[in-house]
């Protein structure tokens, strides 16, 4: 919302400047966005008003349009101006700027054309900045007076206020609702405007009432209308009109437009204009008919349902309630007779069908928000009377039709004392509370412990007493409220085996991976390739590749390598923390289920590029290194078991999936080589996701005996078939063992020379140890015996030479 | 016949000088055998004693024994030195560029929102707040009406909402989690509810997604004065600086009154800059009075009860204690951005 400083000093009585009343207003909760110059500030003594006395087509340029115009500014001689702007009428005034003025844009010079002197310039709008663009010359009003000062005449001095208003204050989207607010912010006085809306008297003349039908009263319990006859629509809007639009961001039209605008912008009561030799019969307010069609002002057709409130006549809509006119009842240039309205439509009539429709109007702003239910007689009132002194007309009586059932009523709230102070911990003090009240309109009848308070019609917003809690809160000032510091206490006892989401993070932190957060939605294609499910879809995505609810932290974690690789970053290491969405759930249900993961990727080199250590790419076991650092923060790492699996992102033969008892609680592995190129990423990447819960619980330390017996160690090879997993070879080993192995320890893995083709090598160090006595060499020798045979018999393992 | 021995002295001096010169272990050791050992100079002159007169042998053999530990002891030394500096000389091979850098690998680092999270959870749990989550992917009635936002309310408009299906958003505030987090938990409540929130709209001062903190609190005796107090507490804690801030009368549905919050421009200590567009302060988040209607659909009897509830946005806060000036690098994930926290 813009408000002209100068335009609200005419409501309310104030010597504070613009700055003063913005700061006033902010701290009232009326944000002031900026504080703007209502216009470029213009040279007083180098743009005048001028008349254009004679205007001839220039000499030389017999095709062209330049004129030779002669203008008087009231200075003794008169000046000689070359202008080549269509609209040059003789008798006209104009804005003159003389050489040596300073435009906006320019500075005036002197130039000679085709042998004439030109000694000005005549300007357009936005040569004087006011306007982004204008092909004709500006024009001003008859009595303007020449020779005064342009940036004077149309006070250009004043300040423009850009408010951000919240949602719930229709009150304010007029200069009187923000006059009302700083007088009641700081105490000054309401002046009456400047041109109080007499009565015009209704001069009848053949039909002189259009009947009007309330037939949707919930949508529209008012109604209040009036035919003007005999307008002169060629009438022209006075320059202060049109620059109080302007500074209010409203463009100018015709005078009937302009008006109704310049009512809603002071009043905030939205009005319409039709014209009424379209209107057949009277006034209907009836919801739509199925399908009906209603083409706009803005030249939309739309197709409306029995949903929409339309303003009809007896045969046709003729207008969106409370949104937009239509087309088939506009004002034009021939229109003579028109029919004014200042109707009243709650919100719940109007909220949500603009937006619904793609339309957003002055009129539905202001709507949807809540306009005063008792505003419409006055509005119309004003709206006349400007429209009869400028354009003419014969006024017809108003109808004013209401529903009153349907009709807020004004709302009546008692408040206690005790509801102050709960809400604000303080009550002003003495009759303080009354007195700012009444600042707000409202009348105050103090009783017992509290006040009976009768809010004013303009604010709807104000239902209950926790709401003029607020209103004494904010008009007094939210800095008269103490600050109460906090008392320390923490929240919950710290719990040893909890594992934090920040534990986790920093141990991926520590082996060298770095945080990333990457958008929960993800590209649908791409999803269905990595994961074979494009997940859960948005209906309204804000790009076609954000459209799908992410399955797995994977493919925003590929998209991350992805621009690291591209911008020269040779080694990539990033984790990420977050949901990942899945339809339906386990137990059947259709609702949507949200895991918490962790996911982690890897490329690059094993190490940053250093001296002393050999290059060498990262690998499946360097990654499964990071996870396993992971899985040692928790008490269920001893149950996390790894299969050999197959997964859709995954390279068939490099891919695990990570159990934890009976559920799959994740995988690991290396990107499939053949998405390489669809993930446009050119080297090797491991990947491993794991859900959190796995990682809830911390094991609890348990303290064993430290043995006083020496450990007895035996290293031992053997050699199996290819196929045989490492996993296998030490459950067999351990088993076989008995408890006097403490430790097996996986120290070699081989294949190659001096050992069959399809066969490896494992070595492993046994320790054996008891806690009660020395073990001799004889018994450790047996059951590493045992062992060996076992390996042999359930694995086909042979001992290696 | 051979030659006449040489005498004591000169031995003495023969002696003192080869093992001088002696520059290494093996030539002391050829010295030593030949002055001292079983068939060395002066045990062949000492075996020879017998021959002489009594008078003579007796100072013979003193000066021959005195010569015999002289040199001994001399011996003695050279060796020492000469492994002494053999230690010497080995060190000095053995001698390394201590400025070359260290080997191994090398930390990662905390996403910047991340981090800056972690410090509110800590200021706030010191202040007695629990941790509580809620669904991303949330119902319209948590995320709207239950905060009294109805259908068609304009603030819905500002909200640009992703939608699933009719009845299905995800959660365009952490707001929802107040209501959830009241319906399972009676008062006091003292919670703060941080994580990922969605709206449609992407430019550059906006991200489809991004990350808020919702404190909620809840009991008998709790003001306007107790969310001054909290909030001026954190915000100065966060900053670590006794920092300007101002209370401003605002609108949110689900609180009344309702106070939008500013700081004392971070960049230019409230005299006006680019960054606070000359204005001083920073507006930092949305705060006020739980709504009565609000308490309600938590399950908690407005006339009893009064709480407090605030939400930040944690990219907008760490763009200000860190400097950052795009907030589309948060998203980005770049490793020149990330190892900069």
């Amino acid at each position: 919302m813009l408000v002209s400083h100068a335009w609200l000093r005419e409501w309310v009585s104030t010597n504070a400047g613009v700055q003063a009343l913005a700061e006033c207003l902010t701290m009232g909760g009326l944000e002031v966005n900026s504080v703007q110059p209502a216009g470029p500030s213009l040279p007083e003594r180098g743009v005048v008003i001028g008349r254009i006395l004679r205007s001839d087509p220039h000499p030389a340029s017999g095709a062209s349009r330049l004129k030779v115009c002669e203008v008087d500014i009231g200075r003794r001689t008169n000046l000689t101006i070359i202008c080549g702007a269509a609209n040059i009428a003789v008798g006209g005034k104009v804005p003159v700027a003389t050489v040596g003025a300073k435009l906006p844009m320019a500075e005036v010079a002197a130039r000679t054309v085709g042998g004439v002197e030109s000694a000005g310039m005549i300007c357009s709008a936005a040569e004087l900045g006011l306007a982004e663009q204008s092909d004709d010359i500006m024009t001003l009003d008859e009595d303007a007076q020449i020779g005064k000062s342009v940036g004077e005449y149309l006070g250009l001095s004043d300040s423009v206020m850009e408010l951000e208003l919240p949602a719930n204050r229709g009150d304010c989207l007029g200069i009187r609702g923000i006059a009302r607010e700083v007088s009641a912010l700081s105490g000054a006085k309401l002046k009456a405007p400047p041109a109080a809306p007499a009565p015009v008297r209704a001069l009848a003349r053949g039909t002189a009432r259009l009947p009007v039908e309330l037939q949707a009263p919930q949508g529209c319990p008012r109604y209040v209308g009036r035919a003007v006859r005999d307008i002169d629509l060629s009438a022209r809007t006075p320059d202060w009109m049109t620059e109080r639009l302007r500074r209010s961001g409203v463009r100018s039209r015709n005078i009937v437009v302009d008006v109704t605008n310049y009512v809603m912008l002071e009043l905030g009561q939205p009005m319409h204009a039709f014209d009424l030799d379209k209107l057949t019969g009277g006034i209907v307010v009836r919801m739509a008919r199925d399908r009906e069609r209603l083409q706009l002002l803005d030249g939309g057709e739309i197709t409306l349902t029995p949903s929409h409130l339309v303003i009809a006549d007896h045969d046709k809509a003729v207008a969106l309630a409370g949104i937009m006119g239509g087309q088939n009842s506009a004002i034009s240039a021939t229109t003579r007779q028109v029919y004014l309205e200042a109707a009243y439509f709650p919100p719940s009539a109007i909220a949500g069908k603009a937006r619904a429709l793609g339309l957003h109007t002055d009129a539905s702003h202001r709507f949807e928000r809540g306009v005063d239910a008792g505003g419409q007689a006055d509005a119309m009132q004003r709206a006349t009377r400007l429209l009869v002194s400028l354009a003419g007309g014969v006024p017809g009586p108003i109808s004013d039709v209401r529903e009153r059932k349907f009709l807020p009523g004004a709302a009546k709230i008692s408040l206690d004392k005790s509801e102050i102070r709960r809400l604000l911990g303080t009550v002003p003090p003495g009759n303080s509370v009354s007195a700012l009240l009444r600042r707000l309109g409202m009348q105050v009848f103090p009783g017992g412990t509290g006040w009976k308070v009768v809010v004013p019609g303009w604010r709807p917003d104000l239902v209950g007493s926790h709401d003029l809690v607020e209103e004494i809160a904010r008009v007094r000032g939210f800095d008269k409220i103490a600050p109460r510091p906090p008392a320390a206490t923490a929240a919950d006892q710290p719990e040893e085996s909890r594992i934090s989401t920040a534990r986790i993070k920093q141990r991926l932190v520590e082996r060298g991976y770095f945080e990333a957060i990457t958008y929960s939605f993800v590209d649908a294609q791409m999803q269905r390739i990595l994961l074979g499910d494009g997940g859960i879809e948005l209906r309204n995505p804000i790009a076609d590749n954000l459209a799908a609810m992410r399955r797995s932290l994977w493919p925003g974690l590929l998209e991350a390598v992805r621009i690291n690789l591209n911008r020269q970053h040779e080694r990539v290491r990033l984790f990420e923390v977050g949901h990942v969405f899945l339809q339906g759930r386990a137990d059947g249900g259709s609702e949507t289920e949200e895991i918490h993961r962790v996911a982690a990727v890897a490329s690059g080199s094993v190490l940053p590029r250093q001296w002393g250590s050999a290059a060498r790419a990262v690998d499946f076991f360097d990654h499964k290194g990071d996870l396993t650092a992971l899985l040692d923060l928790s008490a269920s790492a001893a149950d996390i078991e790894f299969h050999a699996a197959e997964h859709p992102a995954l390279h068939p033969g490099r891919c695990a999936q990570i159990r934890w008892g009976k559920d799959i609680v994740g995988y690991l592995g290396q990107l499939h080589p053949s998405h390489r190129q669809r993930v446009d990423i050119d080297q090797p990447v491991y990947l491993f996701e794991l859900d959190l819960r796995v990682l809830q619980r911390a094991p609890l330390p348990s303290f064993a005996a430290i043995s006083k017996y020496p450990a007895v160690r035996r290293d031992l090879a053997v050699v199996v078939a290819h196929t045989v997993e490492a996993q296998a070879v030490l459950d067999v080993a351990r088993a076989a063992a008995g408890d006097l192995l403490v430790e097996l320890e996986l120290f070699d893995i081989y294949a190659g020379e001096r050992i069959a083709e399809d066969r490896k090598s494992f070595a492993f160090r046994l320790t054996f140890q008891s806690e009660s006595r020395n073990l001799t060499a004889s018994e450790v020798d047996a059951k590493t015996d045992e062992i060996v045979q076992q390996l042999q018999r359930r694995l086909d393992a042979q001992l290696r030479a | 016949m051979s030659a006449t021995p040489p005498s004591p002295a000169t031995l003495a001096a023969d002696a003192e000088q080869a093992i001088e010169r002696a520059d290494s272990l093996e030539t002391l050791e050829a010295l030593r055998l030949r002055y001292l050992g079983k068939k060395g100079e002066i045990t062949a002159q000492l075996k020879r004693l017998g021959d002489l007169d009594p008078a003579q042998r007796k100072s013979l053999g003193r000066a021959l024994n005195q010569v015999k530990e002289q040199i001994r002891q001399q011996l003695e030394k050279r060796h020492s030195d000469l492994e002494n500096s053999a230690v010497a000389q080995r060190l000095q091979r053995e001698r390394i560029d201590v400025t070359q850098p260290g080997r191994g690998p090398a930390a990662g680092a905390l996403h910047p929102v991340s981090r800056t999270l972690q410090r509110m959870e800590s200021i706030f749990d010191r202040l007695g707040f629990a941790v509580a989550t809620g669904p991303e992917i949330e119902d319209e009635y948590h995320n709207f009406e239950a905060l009294n936002i109805p259908p068609d309310h304009p603030a819905r408009a500002m909200h640009d909402t992703f939608y699933i299906d009719r009845q299905t958003v995800l959660r365009t505030h952490t707001s929802p989690v107040q209501i959830r987090y009241m319906h399972d938990h009676e008062p006091p409540i003292k919670v703060i509810a941080p994580g990922r929130v969605y709206r449609c709209d992407s430019d550059v001062t906006h991200t489809p997604m991004f990350h808020q903190l919702e404190g909620l609190a809840v009991d008998r005796d709790i003001t306007f004065a107790d969310l001054k107090g909290i909030l001026i507490h954190f915000l100065q804690a966060f900053f670590e600086s006794d920092l300007g801030v101002r209370f401003r009368p605002s609108y949110f549905p689900f609180t009344e009154p309702s106070a939008e919050v500013d700081i004392a421009c971070v960049f230019c200590g409230g005299r006006g800059c680019r960054i606070c567009k000359h204005s001083g302060w920073l507006e930092v988040l949305g705060s006020g009075m739980v709504h009565p209607v609000v308490l309600r659909h938590g399950g908690i009897d407005p006339a009893k009860f009064s709480g407090y509830a605030f939400g930040l946005g944690v990219e907008r806060l760490t763009m200000l204690r860190y400097g950052v000036n795009d907030l589309r690098l948060f998203f980005d994930n770049d490793l020149s951005f990330l190892r900069q926290f």
